[in-house]
């Protein structure tokens, strides 16, 4: 099983990884938006943490090109966001995002979220 | 003495001895004999003042035979000095009025001085139109004390003379029109200021001094004048132009007076260069635009960097989160990692860096979210939404926190209660009443989160059986970085903002944020949503 996370912070990068490496995924990282949307697609992870604001293509254009791809139209895809960003949840989801929390995230609700949506 | 027939009869039959038959039973007979008869010179003139006819009376009177009178101008008899005044009378006479016993003088034939009283009445046609003039004199110098006559006339010639000369030198042009646009009087001051002369203003039409374009506005604007009959100015505000005789225009205003006569309405009308003031103004104009130009230019200035300092503060706000959130999520870790391998002591040492660094990043939060709101850039998106909903999300927001203290929170609202508030703000503002209820109340306690309907509005309460808040702070309660002294738990905690974003995010939906509280009790925050 792969799981995708895209996060510009090298040391957010490794808080995830940190957080899933128990869960036994393949983890995949991507530092922008662009380079985000060529890992999907080419591996066709089982889950997607994004972080919202990503360089060269933000969090929502990801979702958006992504929600386009035939095998990638139920993949859960995981919103993280800052608090008081301005950022509605309600928004994100019509976006295309399946679950939106809150940064800072607690390791054990990712881990939770995660397994919902993948067992 | 038969009286030869003087008057033209209107067949023009001249002069024609009647003969016995016909005499006496014709009328025309009769006026002629009436006329011939009179004591009074009885004389008829044309429009210009051309003598007509002639009576006995009037040869007697003024020395003039018939055939010598008829056809001469009236001006002949003249007194010196007093041709105007015959103008004068005729001028009115011409308009249609009568002038009843004018005591003047006249001259005679061979030059002297005569004293008269003059009745004068307009000669009108079947269609009631003037086509000429009468008179009738009577002869006064033996009548009356001629010294006496001599002296009044002087008087009245003084002050004809003065009130010409106040006419003619009054420093604003002065007309007066008639009912036609006829100008019947023009002042120096209108001759200069028009660039005619006398001659050519009196008599002429109104209309020569109005320049074309406005010709059509004007005839309409004097025929309203003269129906109103009430004094105004004219082009007060407005763009008034006249014309010079040389054809240049220039910008007047104008007073306008009624004279009110039976005859109808003469106006007289007081013109007054303005080309100077409206240069004043249009300068004063174009410096109020410079102005304003300037005031928008700065405040779009001062919006521009209103916009980059909320830029600004947007950028630095991840700058600095984005450190504090891996902080607390490896803090998180290791709580994880250490809660059964590491001793009490280091998990405690955990705890305190994930408390203050949590802390950390609320006080970030809520300084940004403030000067968010100060500088404007915070902006509400209103949206339908269902208030149980959002107690709910709140409550399971914060459960760890109450259940920990075995607090009793619950939400209890009106069904269906839906309301227009930006989702997002009003969790928000509810998160933040809801923790300090649950901050500030003592374990075991209670708290309720409360929508009720009102007419227009809903009324959100958190009501808690904490603590309570003493008078005294109760109204510096919703001042940033207040805190009140301790909490139940003995600590220091919250930013000290909570409470004043909260009063803002509130003010934005329109409502006020207000507390009662009794210590040892408890407090209720409370607060009004427009309802949808």
């Amino acid at each position: 099983m792969k799981c995708l996370i895209a996060d510009d912070a090298a040391h957010a990068r490794e808080l995830l990884w940190s957080i899933l490496e128990d869960m036994g995924f393949d983890i995949l990282e991507a530092a922008d938006g662009e380079e985000a949307i060529r890992l999907a697609i080419l591996s066709l992870p089982q889950v997607i943490v994004l972080n919202i604001g990503l360089p060269k293509k933000s969090g929502i254009e990801v979702v958006s090109t992504l929600r386009r791809q035939a095998p990638l139209q139920k993949t859960p895809i995981i919103a993280l966001i800052a608090a008081a960003g301005q950022y509605e949840h309600t928004h994100l989801s019509q976006a295309g995002f399946s679950r939106v929390l809150v940064k800072p995230v607690n390791p054990a609700e990712l881990r939770a979220v995660i397994s919902e949506f993948t067992c | 003495m038969t009286p030869e027939p003087m008057l033209r009869p209107p067949e023009g039959r001249r002069g024609t001895r009647p003969t016995t038959a016909e005499t006496w039973s014709d009328p025309g007979r009769w006026l002629t004999a009436i006329v011939e008869s009179s004591d009074s010179a009885v004389i008829a003139e044309s429009l210009d003042g051309i003598i007509m006819t002639w009576n006995a009376a009037a040869s007697r009177i003024f020395g003039y035979t018939a055939d010598e009178a008829i056809g001469m101008p009236i001006f002949r008899l003249a007194y010196p000095e007093e041709e105007e005044s015959i103008q004068i009378v005729l001028d009115a006479v011409r308009r249609g009025e009568r002038i009843d016993n004018l005591q003047t003088s006249r001259r005679h034939k061979d030059g002297h001085r005569i004293f008269v009283s003059l009745n004068l009445f307009p000669i009108k046609d079947e269609a009631g139109a003037v086509v000429g003039i009468a008179k009738v004199a009577t002869d006064l110098t033996n009548r009356k004390n001629a010294e006496e006559i001599e002296a009044r006339i002087r008087i009245e010639l003084l002050a004809e003379r003065k009130y010409r000369d106040l006419l003619h030198h009054a420093p604003d042009a002065i007309l007066e029109v008639d009912d036609r646009g006829r100008i019947l009087i023009a002042n120096r001051a209108a001759e200069k200021l028009f660039g005619y002369e006398h001659d050519e203003l009196f008599g002429a039409s109104i209309e020569m001094l109005v320049p074309e374009a406005n010709r059509p506005d004007h005839a309409n604007h004097r025929a309203a004048f003269v129906k109103a009959g009430k004094a105004r100015p004219m082009g007060y505000g407005r763009d008034l132009n006249a014309k010079r005789k040389d054809g240049s225009e220039f910008p007047v205003e104008i007073s306008l007076s009624p004279i009110v006569m039976e005859t109808g309405v003469l106006v007289v009308a007081a013109i007054r260069d303005v080309t100077e003031r409206r240069r004043s103004e249009l300068q004063l104009r174009l410096l109020q635009e410079d102005y304003l130009g300037e005031l928008s230019a700065r405040q779009q200035e001062a919006e521009r960097l209103n916009r980059l300092k909320s830029e600004f503060l947007a950028s630095v706000s991840h700058e600095l989160r984005t450190p504090l959130h891996t902080i607390i999520g490896f803090a998180d870790l290791l709580h994880e990692d250490t809660d059964h391998t590491l001793t009490g002591r280091q998990g405690r040492f955990v705890e305190n860096i994930r408390r203050d660094s949590e802390h950390l990043l609320a006080l970030i939060n809520d300084v940004l979210d403030l000067s968010h709101i100060e500088a404007g850039g915070l902006a509400v998106h209103p949206r339908e939404l269902s208030l149980s909903a959002v107690f709910t999300e709140v409550m399971d927001a914060l459960r760890t926190t109450w259940e920990e203290k075995a607090l009793n929170v619950t939400a209890s609202c009106d069904p269906d209660l839906q309301l227009l508030a930006d989702p997002t703000r009003l969790r928000q503002i509810l998160t933040n009443l809801l923790s300090n209820a649950i901050k500030f109340t003592g374990r075991g306690g209670s708290v309720q989160m409360r929508g009720t309907k009102e007419v227009g509005f809903a009324l959100i309460a958190v009501e808690d059986s904490g603590i309570g808040i003493a008078p005294e702070e109760l109204s510096n309660i919703f001042s940033k970085f207040y805190q009140v002294g301790v909490t139940t738990g003995g600590v220091r905690e919250g930013t000290g903002l909570g409470l004043a974003i909260c009063k803002e995010l509130v003010e934005m939906h329109a409502g006020t944020l207000s507390v009662a509280s009794q210590p040892g009790v408890g407090s209720t925050f409370s607060f009004a949503i427009p309802l949808l």
